[in-house]
Parts: C-alpha cells; sequence; structure tokens
C-alpha cells in the first residue's frame, strides 16, 4: 500500500497552488425595518438556525458622548437599569434571568446606550416581561447606585494596572482635549464619586425616548411576533426626551507636543499609541480608509505588522486603527514592544507612516487585501446576532440603506490613487502623537534620541 | 442502576449536528459536516500533541512549532503560508494548549481546494530555515511577556502548574521555558516535527457549505498520498500525584488590589465527575444569583470580582477559583467566606430552583456554542481526538442531564473537601 500512495504522490503537483472557480455570491441577508408614530425604529433579522432569540435595544445618544462634565453618568445610567424597578429588586431580577438560563446586559459606549437579552425561544415571554421592565421602570435607587460606585471605583484602580488602559486614556485626552470623546466614558475616581441618583434620573428622562430607541428583534422570530411585543412591551416610554447636546467641534491643540510616557516602572514592554484625530463611522471615505489602513496596519499581512513581528521580531503583534465614532474618531497605531527596541519600533512606524501617504501601495498588496475583505465578509454574516449588528450600524450611524449590498463592489473598484488619496487625507506623519507606557527610567533616554521629549 | 434525585427531568432543547467520518490510508482521521449558512468552510487540523508532551529542557516547543507550522514548507516559501491564504480571502490562526496543537482555516467555498492544498503541505514535510526559527523565538518571547509577565495577575498559570503537578507535562504552562525556547536548535525541532505531525496523529474536520463527495474526493487527493513517518511515541504513562495538603505561596506583582487563585484537581475531562464539578461551579459563579457572586460581590461587598470554572484536560482536569479583592479587605476573610459556601455547595445544599436554573443554563449555552463553523469544527476535532466520539457534540448535554445532587456530593467529598489544594495570594509589590 505504501509504494501505490508513493506513487499517487508522484502524480500531484504540489508545486503551485490550485486555480479556484469563481466565488459565490455572498448577499447580505433581508431584514424587515419599519419606524412607528411614536418614533421607535423596528429590526427584525430573522433566522431560525437555532431556537434562540435575541432583543436588543439601543438608546441613541445616550452615551458618554453627552456625559457632560460628570465622567461616566452614561455608562453608570445604563447598568443600573437592571438593579432594580418599581416592582423588582436588583436580586430578583439577577434570580429570574439566570433561572430562564438567559442573559441580560446593559452598557454604553461613546454613541448610545445598549441593553439586549438573550434567551431561548421558549422562555422569551418571561424574558421580554423582564426587559419591559427594567428600561420603562427603572429606579436608579441609592443603595444600588453607591454599591455600584464602590465596584466602579476598584475598577478604574484596576485600570491603573494596564499599560494599554493608561496609553488610551492618554491619548484620548491628547487628541481630543475637552472635547466628549477626550474623557474616560467609565468615568474618573471623582467624577464618580459625584454621580448621584438625581443625575441618572435626569440623564434617563432625557436620552431614554421612544423616538431615540431603536429595537432589533435577532433570530427565531416573525415580524408579526415583533411588532406586537413592541407595541404591547415598550409603550411607556416618553417620545421626547428633555434635551440634547451632540455638536462636535475639533480643531488642533494650540501647543503641540510629540512624545509623551506614561510612567509604568518595572514594566518589561514598552506599550504603544501613535496617532492623531480620524474619522466619523458615516465618512464617506470610510471604506477607502478601511483597506488603506488594513494595507498599513490592520490585519496580520499588513506592512507594520510584518516589519515589527515577522521581519524584527519586537512584538507579538502590531495593528493601527481608525477607530470610528458618531461624531469624529481617533487613528493609532498600537503595539507592545520589547524595553529595549522602543526606540527604533518607533522609528519604523513613523517610516510606514511617510511612506503610506508618499507612495502607491503595490498591485498585489490592494489585491490581497481586497481579496481578503471580501472573502471573510461572509463570516461576519454567520451568525443572526452578527447580521444584527451590522443592521443596528446602518441605523445608528446614518449610513445608506445598501451600504452593506453594495460593500464588495464599494471593496473592489478602489484603485491605487484612491488609497493614496486617502492616506493623504488622514495621515499626517508631521503632526502625530506619540504616546509611550512603560519603564520610563529604562525607556526615556533612548526615546530622547528620536525627537524633543515633551513631558516626562 | 436506578437514579434517584434527578437534576433534569424534563426534555431538554437539543441540536443535531449531522457529519461524516471516514479515515484515509495513510492514517489521517476526517469529519465532514454540512452548513449552508454562508458561503464558506472552516477547516480545522487537530494535532494530538500539546506541552504535556514536552520535556525539561524543551518546555514551549509545541507552542513555538505552531507558530514554526506559518513559516513555510515544501512547497510554500517562508512567509507564503498567511501571504497566500489572505490573497485568497480566508482567516487563519492556531492555538496550543497541554494536550492539543489546532490549526485553522476559514476559507470562501469556492477555495476550499486552495485551503486543503495550503493546509496539506505543512503535514507533508518540513522546511522550517534557521532564520525563521530564531525570528518566531523573539515573537513567542514578545508573547509571554505581553500575555503574562507584564499583564496584571498574568504570572498565575506560570505559578499554579510547578505546584498542582511535579512529575509530569502538566508542570509547566504551555507558554514554555524562556530559556528552553532560546536553546532550541532546528534538529530537535524537525524531530518534533517527525514524532508528532503524522497523518495518523490528526483529525481534519471541514465544516461548511461543502458538497461531501467532491470534498472526500480532495481530501483523498491532498491527504492521501502524505506517508511521512509514524514515529508517533505514543501517549508517555501519564504519572498524577494526588495533593495531599494545602499549598500557599504568596506572588508580588505590579497591581493595585490583591487577589486569590486556587485550584483542585478533578477527574479529567468527559468523565462522570467533570461533567458534575461544571455543573458545581455553575451554581457557585455564573450569573448575578451565583452564591460566590451574590454573597461576596454583592451583597458583602467584599470583592470585585468572582469566579470559579472547570478546566477540561485529557488526563486530570482542575476546579479553578479567584477572587480580586476590594481596597481594604483582607485575604484571610475573603477565603474563609470562599471556603464556607464552596463546602455549603459541596455537601449538597442545593434548593430544587437552582438546579432547574443550571439545566436551563446549560440547555441555552449548549444552543449557543453551536452556531459558527469555526465552533462546530473545533468541537468535532476536539472530540475525536481524545474520545474517538464526535457524536459527543450532539450528546454531551445528556452527559450533564445525567448529574445527580448525590453525584455533586460524592464526588466533592472525595476531590475537594478531603483533598488538598494550591493557593495563590496575589500582593501589590509596593
Amino acid at each position: 500500500m505504501i509504494n501505490n500512495i508513493t506513487a499517487q504522490e508522484k502524480e500531484l503537483d504540489r508545486t503551485k497552488p490550485p486555480k479556484a472557480g469563481p466565488p459565490k455570491d455572498v448577499k447580505f441577508p433581508e431584514y424587515f425595518d419599519t419606524t412607528l408614530p411614536n418614533g421607535i425604529n423596528v429590526l427584525v433579522i430573522e433566522n431560525n438556525k437555532i431556537p434562540a432569540v435575541s432583543v436588543r435595544l439601543v438608546f441613541k445618544d445616550a452615551g458618554s458622548f453627552n456625559d457632560g462634565n460628570k465622567f461616566g453618568l452614561a455608562s453608570l445610567t445604563a447598568e443600573l437599569l437592571t438593579k432594580g424597578t418599581k416592582s423588582m429588586k436588583a436580586t430578583e431580577i439577577a434570580e429570574e434571568i439566570d433561572f430562564l438560563g438567559g442573559s441580560l446586559n446593559a452598557g454604553s459606549d461613546w454613541d448610545g446606550s445598549y441593553i439586549s437579552l438573550s434567551v431561548l425561544k421558549k422562555h422569551l415571554n418571561k424574558g421580554i416581561d423582564i426587559l419591559s421592565d427594567v428600561v420603562q421602570n427603572p429606579v436608579f435607587e441609592n443603595d444600588e447606585l453607591s454599591r455600584f460606585k464602590e465596584q466602579r471605583l476598584s475598577a478604574i484602580l484596576q485600570g491603573k494596572d494596564d499599560a494599554g488602559n493608561l496609553s488610551d486614556k492618554r491619548f484620548n485626552k491628547i487628541v481630543f482635549g475637552d472635547l466628549p470623546y477626550g474623557n474616560p466614558p467609565e468615568g474618573t475616581e471623582e467624577s464618580i464619586k459625584n454621580i448621584t441618583a438625581a443625575d441618572l434620573q435626569d440623564f434617563y428622562r432625557n436620552y431614554y425616548t421612544s423616538s431615540n430607541l431603536i429595537i432589533a428583534f435577532v433570530g427565531d422570530i416573525t415580524v408579526d411576533e415583533a411588532l406586537k411585543f413592541t407595541e404591547d412591551k415598550f409603550s411607556k416610554l416618553p417620545e421626547i426626551g428633555m434635551n440634547k447636546t451632540n455638536s462636535f467641534k475639533y480643531s488642533d491643540p494650540e501647543s503641540y507636543k510629540n512624545v509623551y510616557i506614561v510612567n509604568k516602572p518595572g514594566a518589561v514592554q514598552s506599550n504603544l499609541r501613535i496617532g492623531h484625530i480620524g474619522i466619523a463611522r458615516n465618512n464617506p471615505d470610510y471604506i477607502a480608509v478601511t483597506i488603506m489602513n488594513t494595507i498599513l496596519g490592520g490585519y496580520f499581512g499588513s506592512r507594520i505588522n510584518y516589519i515589527l513581528r515577522e521581519k524584527h521580531g519586537f512584538t507579538y503583534g502590531a495593528r493601527s486603527y481608525f477607530n470610528p465614532h458618531l461624531y469624529s474618531g481617533d487613528f493609532s497605531v498600537d503595539t507592545d514592544v520589547r524595553n529595549e527596541v522602543t526606540d527604533t519600533a518607533i522609528s519604523l512606524i513613523l517610516e510606514e507612516l511617510k511612506k503610506i501617504t508618499a507612495e502607491n501601495v503595490t498591485d498585489e498588496e490592494l489585491e490581497t487585501v481586497k481579496n481578503y475583505m471580501s472573502g471573510v465578509f461572509p463570516l461576519q454574516l454567520e451568525t443572526a446576532n452578527a447580521v444584527a449588528t451590522r443592521v443596528i450600524n446602518l441605523k445608528l450611524y446614518n449610513l445608506p440603506k445598501d451600504y452593506y449590498n453594495k460593500y464588495i463592489s464599494s471593496i473592489t473598484s478602489l484603485t491605487k490613487d484612491d488609497i493614496l488619496n486617502s492616506a493623504k487625507k488622514y495621515i499626517n506623519p508631521e503632526k502625530i502623537y506619540i504616546v509611550v507606557s512603560g519603564d520610563a527610567g529604562v525607556i526615556s533616554e533612548k526615546l530622547k534620541k528620536i525627537r524633543g521629549l515633551a513631558d516626562l | 442502576m436506578k437514579r434517584t434525585q434527578n437534576i433534569f427531568p424534563d426534555k431538554n432543547v437539543s441540536m443535531n449536528i449531522t457529519f461524516e467520518e471516514f479515515t484515509l490510508s495513510s492514517g489521517l482521521k476526517v469529519i465532514l459536516s454540512t452548513d449552508r449558512s454562508v458561503p464558506s468552510a472552516a477547516i480545522n487540523i487537530c494535532y494530538h500533541v500539546g506541552s504535556k508532551n514536552e520535556v525539561p529542557g524543551k518546555r514551549g516547543y509545541a507552542h513555538l512549532f505552531e507558530h514554526l507550522m506559518f513559516e513555510g514548507s515544501k512547497n510554500v516559501e517562508p512567509g507564503d503560508y498567511d501571504r497566500l491564504s489572505q490573497q485568497a480571502g480566508c482567516e487563519n490562526n492556531a492555538y496550543t494548549t497541554e494536550d492539543k496543537t489546532n490549526y485553522y482555516l476559514l476559507a470562501p467555498i469556492h477555495q476550499l481546494e486552495f485551503a486543503l492544498w495550503l493546509e496539506s503541505d505543512r503535514m507533508l514535510e518540513f522546511a522550517v530555515t534557521e532564520e525563521s526559527l530564531e525570528i518566531q523565538k523573539g515573537v513567542v518571547i514578545e508573547e509571554k511577556k505581553q500575555v503574562f509577565d507584564n499583564r496584571p495577575y498574568g504570572t498565575v498559570s506560570l505559578e499554579m502548574a510547578p505546584l498542582l503537578y511535579s512529575n509530569n507535562g502538566y508542570s509547566w504552562d504551555t507558554i514554555g521555558d524562556v530559556n528552553d525556547l532560546k536553546n532550541a536548535g532546528l534538529d530537535v525541532i524537525k524531530d518534533f516535527y517527525e514524532s508528532y505531525y503524522t497523518p495518523g496523529n490528526a483529525v481534519l474536520t471541514i465544516s461548511g457549505d461543502i458538497n461531501t463527495d467532491s470534498t472526500i474526493k480532495l481530501v483523498e487527493k491532498y491527504f492521501g498520498t502524505i506517508s511521512h513517518g509514524n514515529r508517533y511515541p505514543g501517549n508517555t504513562p501519564f504519572n498524577d500525584n494526588i495533593l495531599q495538603e494545602e499549598t500557599v505561596k504568596t506572588v508580588y506583582d505590579n497591581i493595585q488590589l490583591p487577589g486569590i487563585f486556587g485550584a483542585y484537581k478533578i477527574p479529567k475531562e468527559n468523565s462522570p465527575e467533570f461533567y458534575a464539578f461544571d455543573i458545581l461551579t455553575d451554581i457557585l459563579s455564573t450569573g448575578e444569583s451565583s452564591r460566590l457572586y451574590n454573597e461576596l460581590v454583592y451583597d458583602k461587598q467584599l470583592v470585585s470580582d468572582i469566579g470559579c470554572w472547570v478546566e477540561g484536560r485529557e488526563c486530570s482536569g482542575l476546579l479553578h477559583f479567584y477572587a480580586i479583592l476590594l481596597p481594604g479587605v483582607s485575604i484571610e476573610t475573603v477565603q474563609k467566606e470562599i471556603d464556607r459556601i464552596i463546602s455549603d455547595v459541596c455537601t449538597g445544599n442545593i434548593s430544587k430552583k437552582e438546579i432547574e436554573k443550571v439545566k436551563n443554563r446549560t440547555e441555552t449555552r449548549n444552543v449557543y456554542k453551536l452556531q459558527t463553523n469555526l465552533s462546530k469544527a473545533d468541537m468535532l476535532s476536539h472530540y475525536k481526538t481524545f474520545y474517538n466520539d464526535p457524536m459527543l457534540i450532539n450528546t454531551n448535554i445528556d452527559k450533564y442531564m445525567d448529574v445527580t445532587i448525590n453525584d455533586i456530593r460524592n464526588y466533592s467529598e472525595k476531590y475537594i473537601l478531603n483533598a488538598g489544594r494550591v493557593i495563590l495570594n496575589y500582593l501589590p509589590k509596593n
């Protein structure tokens, strides 16, 4: 038998990869989308692959963007929703949800607040009763709030252990200054201590309104069921909130410094953030910028990961991101490198930023990323919840309705000029901020050699 | 034997994953499962080798080897595994545990043949260069710093392993030892390949939008003729020691808040005991209404975070717990509370409602984990590799259903209440 195997192996030409046939069409799944007279936007992403349903509520504008000077307010408000209603205590809510084998999670990000329920279909009615109660009848009790504040303060304290978290905070402050995106969404020790139950009540009244609400029903559920649930269970919210402030005006900071060190004595690596202001999610150049950034540092095969990891072995990994929010965003290269090469790594990254803004990418680089992004697109549609996330983003960020239907053709039609133009337009290597979180005693001398060290 | 107090009286929602399996003459075991949700497929290869197959002096080689498998093979130049795979629109990655090394590709379905060509080439012949070896040693050493040394409480598994085990391959973490890694020579690495990266030591699972007949032909074409070596040394006998006593070690770390990390030894994955302990840990710490969370986070406000879970391994399992303390709370106070609550549940003080709650959760978790081709292929490969029973993907829910309160009480008495354990107390350096 071994002889037979050897003979067959000789016949097989393994020297070249086999040619692929034409790709199968990838269609973005159909979904239902309507806005009710009270302003609620109902989405239904029906899929009965598994006998489970998620109900995902999104309150637009109820994010940290509108914290004002009470940093952490949006996130405390969202998380306190499940900690007591007019008829149920926090422990009862937890007990009921756990009993159903489900999950009920609330939280917020910069631009919105979220609360979602996931349960097996057979427990859906009971699950929605609880969801409806916590969204419409939260009480924000003092006792629960002080419990939660203690937890939050300890989380903020623990955050100081994490080099990446320290870099993020400093970087956002430098890039956005006093604008909302410059503040920590989880709050600071000082801001959390000063937030009261009345603040939560106010925030809830202002932003948890039906005109701000998107409800997505996801999974084993029909449109009729979804509409009936919406009408029966979510009609008690007020339609209009009290006031909204959502203007965003960015201007470059007046004084420009380039290198910032966050001292972390004893660190065995340096954590880097190198970047500046980025773009909003609905920027029409978003897809071109994404493809450009993917070539630069957005995936394993990118230039920056290749140089820092595969060529030099300086790091376990390096990536660049355009991190988009509703009104603006940031751009940064993120990595952890060993202490001794901190300066070399920074210089290599800066070279790559210059190169991407000065020269065309190669045909092969562009072709590879186009294929890669189109190839992995179906994987982003594999579960009903993954599809729902994309549909919700369309609505939350005001993207065109056909955005995902045209997604692959928008990618494949990009040219090398489009890539170079987007790099020139959105990356400025001459005015870049460098944040290093690491052991200042070990790395600061080295950093002085690159460029003027601004702040120790 | 008639069981009393069956925890799960009602019928549960079950998922039925269908698949076919066969073995090639080269010894490669193959599983195919069709799922037409999206036009792509997961191609998963599980090699039955992990850090437990290493010996002192070569610690971390299984994982280093995982990195090297991306550095070229007979017909694939160094760097081309990733380049070609990305050009074809594939996602790829790998991971190493104590017991296995698992590789996967997620491919658009029209690139299935390409993916099999690419994956089979690195089973065909070893072709890693000295240069790649040196660079990947550097990458792995940085991985250890980033994931373990520089992360708060990140060294727990490194500290824990040698205290739990002394005379087998579970006595070091999969990441290995920096000096051993630095000393790795190409000859030793090649020997590792010849021993373990053979068709007979691997399971290939493909789950996705496939046609079974044509996929069988493609698998035979690319994997059927690989005949190199069958030097697999077999599973070395697993010598284990019973922990008679409690070992407590204090570790000083760059942290703000003290933490307690503990572990008990329990029987291996897929044993009746293992399923019972999985349920026990759910009662203790899954969900805000669980015992440890409700009492120590919510009610008494002693800790900011608490958890308890089982870790399944081929030869011996572990039951872990941890707590991060709130400022001003003492380690002794929290340890005492944890011990009180664990022993309360272990002695069988479990309510009917608590049991039904765990049943419901197990059922939900079982449904959600079978959603993607990636996770299905991973599970099918896993169950085939270790238990020669991929059907466990559908049937292991029943093993949870079979657990009784008596089981929990009996097993706990032996493995928790009357057993030794390891405790690490993490304290701030300053």
